[in-house]
């Protein structure tokens, strides 16, 4: 809602509000003002207008001569009233004719006829200068007495019959209630003890033109008052209580209390300015705010209490205060929840785009693509994804092949029990030894696969395959693996798709299920599972380039670079992810700071690539290129508009290129150019050739034809080499170095044995060669082949002994070359060299390991690479390449 | 496909023609048969055209003409092609008219 936290903040204070009108928050309220109302610093205390004797806790014992002594002692001080809290047992008619006035307070119930009423001695009294008043224990709230009646029952009580005998009542007139003044504390009532004031303790300036108010101060018989203020004993007497609310009524200081509509305007105001202010700042200052604005609340509070003698309602005050805080972190919370929820949405929807079109989890034309490319890649018979059913326990066919849900054995659909549950437990691959498919018409080995994504497991993928299709099971197993998590993630976007989709169509059962609304946590795993994959296999290509890499943020700091950086920068002792894109800039062209720090700024600025030349003694050359270019931001894929970026890039890019490598590339293109001119020039000639024949009357029509043929064919393979030629020419340096691409394999050769002629010739190694003078270029990724042949070299050099002669050949026919290595050492039995090539990969040395990989690079190549050995006579190595020209 | 235009070309001429398809089918062309003049690529599987003349003049001791024709023929290797025993050296594009000129010529010889 647009204006939800305001309608909320206004909701709020008329809560409060009304709480405090009714009187909801009283016990909490009365507390906070106990607190304020003990709390008193060097106040000036007010004289006071009260004298208590205390008659202690017996005064019935009291003989009436001490009784008249006292009213006589009283009288000669000339006091404003005489009260008693409780009917005297004298006769007061003396006291009265000595001018001084008195009241008695007597309880209500003693006023009624049917009491024998102590009071019965006494008609004759209601004189100008006599009366009696009501005077009854007072009424709580909450147990706390801050409150005193004027009236009781109708009739005005002890205190205001006080007040008017003494001229004072006017004061408030209109009063039914007062909130007693307690500021003074405790000891400010003046009391005197009846014996003290027997014996001469009574002197003018206590007694004249004051209330003296006689009664029991100890109140042992009757439970005591509490109220804000207290004694010793925690509690007041009701004569200290009835002084205290004639004090109140005397200096005209009860406790006002704010107006019903300050109050809410009061609340209105703070809750607008808190919002306000809340708005514009950090969570952490908004608390310390809350925190600060609810002391001076009780600053406030305390102050006005002691000096205007108004009682500011403190409790909704703080309430409101908090729960205003409360709401504004509450909507910082949802708009960072809609916030999180945009971004998960974008992102997520982004990702989705990126991995798959929405079509491909609905078609199952797609499903059949992945089925047959998984087919063919592995050679299986047959195969089928399942699917787990979210509420049930039985799988479902998503695709399949040469097969269907129904070949599996009904009792065998249920992912709760084996072999499911098996496959689980082992987490990859599991050959099955019990029938799962139905029987086929060839032998198989039957597999199931659990599908897992995210932890979560998604569905099962099984298959067959024939039981001598692979050699290695071990690696075949691997290769289901890694296929199984492709498929795995693939299966949980259709999951999600597919709940997406039932969600859209059953809004009402979901909202049943009580699972309306998005489900975040799920949203949140899916999109940073798959960025972290997109983020994996960025970095795994950032990784795989040729050159040294490192990408930095605009501020400078390392968001990735490949191995070929870290291990360059770790050549030179520099910790690449410590230091910044200035620091690395400085460190490697030895730079001054500040003329570094300009070119990083023209690069990020005006988005300009500059090239500086470094020098790395360690590397053995001479001179290398950083290259700095700003990577800059897609255009489609524009950041929220707040984002805290006040740059057009998203970073820098640093690359150190190796020009000799140029160069490198460079001689192979050339060399590839070059044979390429003599294939066409040998075209060309062809044609013409041809061309000629076909002008000669000498010719038969067979030879007519078979020329016109030829033609043809030579202009087909002139063209089909030129297309072919355009993708070796047109690419850069990283498809030459680390594609498979012409290459001269005799120079390879001769490059690896030159370097490593020191080493042969150590070991009394005689390399015989036998090379064409002249070779088609083989294919093959340049530097695969060269660690493939100097591993190769590495197994000949150890099995060689000495005076052992290492052959090395190289022939050629239509399309391929030869070569074979062929070493005299020692040798081993052939079935130990296959078990190394093809046995427990486990039981293998670091060499035949490589020599594995090198296996797996020429097969990409569409070469093939044999060994053979035999003990005592050496081990020989077989390489087939294809060669153009 | 050059190979066979010229061997048409030859036998238009009224010249009987082998051909062989690399230097090992060639050498067995030659256990069997006696040949007038023996035309070679140098860039041939098996057995490139260099490795076939040595093995004809220095193991085969036959003094056949040869008449060796490749795109690659710069100076030095016509020298050195020479020195291995070629009677002739046509470096490609040959054109026609050319090539049965030399043959004419090494076959009068």
């Amino acid at each position: 809602m647009k204006y939800g936290a305001i309608i909320l903040a206004l909701f709020i204070a008329l809560f409060l509000w009304g709480g405090e009108v009714t009187g909801l928050f009283d016990a909490p309220n009365g507390w906070f003002y106990d607190r304020l109302v003990s709390v008193s610093f060097s106040e000036e205390v007010p004289k006071s207008n009260i004298l208590v004797v205390d008659t202690g806790h017996a005064p019935e014992v009291i003989r009436p001569s001490d009784w008249e002594k006292l009213l006589s002692e009283l009288g000669k001080h000339k006091p404003a009233l005489v009260a008693f809290t409780f009917v005297p047992p004298l006769d007061l008619k003396q006291s009265a004719k000595e001018g001084v006035p008195y009241l008695i307070g007597v309880a209500p119930e003693l006023q009624s006829p049917d009491y024998h009423s102590p009071l019965n001695g006494y008609d004759e009294l209601s004189t100008p200068r006599g009366h009696t008043s009501l005077l009854s224990r007072p009424k709580s709230k909450g147990g706390i007495y801050r409150f005193a009646d004027l009236y009781i029952n109708n009739q005005p009580g002890f205190s205001l019959a006080i007040a008017q005998m003494i001229g004072r009542g006017d004061m408030v007139a209109d009063v039914q209630r007062l909130r007693i003044n307690f500021n003074h504390g405790a000891d400010w009532l003046p009391v005197v003890s009846f014996q003290r004031a027997m014996t001469g303790g009574l002197i003018p300036e206590l007694v004249q033109d004051r209330v003296v108010l006689i009664g029991s101060v100890t109140h042992l018989n009757s439970p005591g008052l509490a109220t804000p203020v207290s004694r010793d004993s925690g509690t007041l007497s009701l004569t200290e209580f009835e002084g205290y609310t004639i004090e109140t009524l005397l200096h005209g200081n009860a406790i006002k209390e704010l107006p019903a509509i300050l109050i809410i305007l009061l609340l209105l105001s703070l809750s607008a300015v808190s919002l306000i202010a809340y708005q514009r700042m950090t969570m952490t200052m908004a608390w310390r705010l809350t925190f600060i604005v609810i002391l001076i609340f009780h600053i406030v509070a305390w102050v006005q209490l002691h000096w205007a003698t108004m009682w500011l309602p403190l409790l909704p005050l703080v309430l409101n205060q908090i729960l205003l805080l409360l709401l504004v972190v509450r909507y910082r919370q949802i708009g960072s929840e809609e916030a999180l929820h945009h971004v998960l949405s974008d992102a997520g929807s982004w990702v989705r785009g990126h991995l798959m079109p929405e079509d491909f989890y609905a078609s199952d034309q797609h499903w059949a693509q992945v089925a047959n490319l998984v087919d063919q890649s592995l050679d299986l018979q047959r195969l089928i994804f399942l699917e787990r059913i979210e509420g049930d326990h039985r799988v479902r066919e998503v695709n399949s092949l040469r097969c269907s849900i129904d070949t599996i054995d009904e009792r065998r659909r249920d992912y709760e029990r084996t072999p499911y549950s098996t496959a689980i437990e082992k987490g990859g691959p599991i050959r099955l030894s019990k029938q799962y498919l139905e029987p086929f018409s060839e032998p198989e080995q039957q597999y199931l696969v659990p599908l897992s994504y995210a932890g979560e497991i998604v569905g099962f993928w099984a298959f067959s395959v024939a039981p001598d299709r692979h050699d290695n099971l071990e690696e075949f197993e691997s290769v289901v693996k890694d296929f199984s998590v492709q498929i795995a993630e693939i299966l949980y976007h259709r999951s999600v798709w597919q709940a997406e989709q039932a969600a859209s169509s059953k809004p009402l059962m979901r909202y049943l299920d009580f699972r309306a609304g998005d489900d975040l946590n799920q949203r949140v795993i899916w999109t940073l599972n798959s960025l972290e994959r997109r983020w994996g296999m960025l970095e795994q290509v950032l990784g795989e380039l040729v050159t040294c890499t490192a990408l930095y943020d605009p501020f400078g700091s390392v968001l990735s670079a490949n191995k070929s950086m870290e291990q360059l920068s770790g050549n030179y002792d520099m910790s690449l992810y410590e230091m910044s894109a200035l620091d690395f800039l400085v460190k490697l062209t030895n730079m001054p700071v500040e003329l570094a720090r300009n070119m990083l700024s023209t690069v990020i600025f005006q988005k300009k690539e500059l090239q500086f030349p470094v020098s790395l003694e360690k590397e053995g050359k001479n001179t290398f290129l950083l290259s700095i270019r700003p990577v800059g931001r897609d255009e489609t894929h524009k950041l929220a508009v707040d984002e805290a970026t006040p740059f057009d890039i998203r970073g820098l890019l640093f690359e150190i290129i190796d020009p000799s490598e140029f160069s490198e590339i460079a001689g192979i293109k050339s060399q590839y150019m070059e044979r390429l001119l003599l294939q066409l020039r040998n075209d060309m000639e062809a044609v013409m050739t041809g061309v000629q024949l076909l002008s000669s009357d000498r010719m038969s029509v067979d030879q007519h034809q078979r020329t016109m043929e030829i033609i043809l064919d030579k202009v087909k393979n002139t063209n089909t080499r030129l297309i072919e030629a355009e993708g070796y020419i047109d690419v850069g340096m990283n498809e030459v170095m680390r594609s498979s691409y012409p290459i001269d394999t005799i120079s390879i050769v001769n490059t690896i044995l030159s370097r490593r002629g020191d080493e042969l010739n150590q070991k009394k190694i005689e390399v015989v060669k036998s090379f064409p003078d002249l070779l088609q270029l083989g294919l093959a990724k340049s530097d695969n082949l060269t660690a493939l042949l100097n591993n190769i070299l590495d197994i000949q050099i150890e099995d060689a002994g000495p005076d052992s002669q290492l052959y090395f050949s190289i022939t050629s026919e239509e399309g391929a070359q030869y070569m074979k290595i062929r070493g005299t050492g020692f040798g081993m039995p052939d079935e130990e060299l296959q078990r190394f090539l093809k046995g427990d990969v486990s039981m293998v040395s670091e060499q035949f390991k490589r020599l594995r990989k090198g296996i797996e690079h020429v097969s990409s190549w569409g070469g093939e690479l044999k060994m053979s050995s035999e003990l005592g006579k050496g081990i020989t190595f077989e390489l087939k390449l294809r060669s153009v020209f | 496909m050059l190979r066979e235009l010229f061997s048409i070309g030859l036998e238009s001429e009224g010249y009987e023609v082998s051909q062989a398809s690399n230097g090992i089918e060639g050498q067995r062309f030659l256990e069997d048969e006696e040949y007038d003049l023996i035309v070679l690529d140098l860039l041939m599987p098996l057995m490139d055209g260099m490795h076939f003349i040595k093995w004809l003049r220095k193991e085969k001791m036959l003094q056949t003409p040869v008449l060796i024709m490749s795109a690659m023929i710069n100076e030095e290797m016509k020298n050195k092609l020479m020195g291995f025993g070629a009677t002739d050296v046509a470096c490609k594009p040959v054109g026609l008219e050319v090539f049965l000129k030399k043959v004419r010529g090494l076959i009068t010889e």
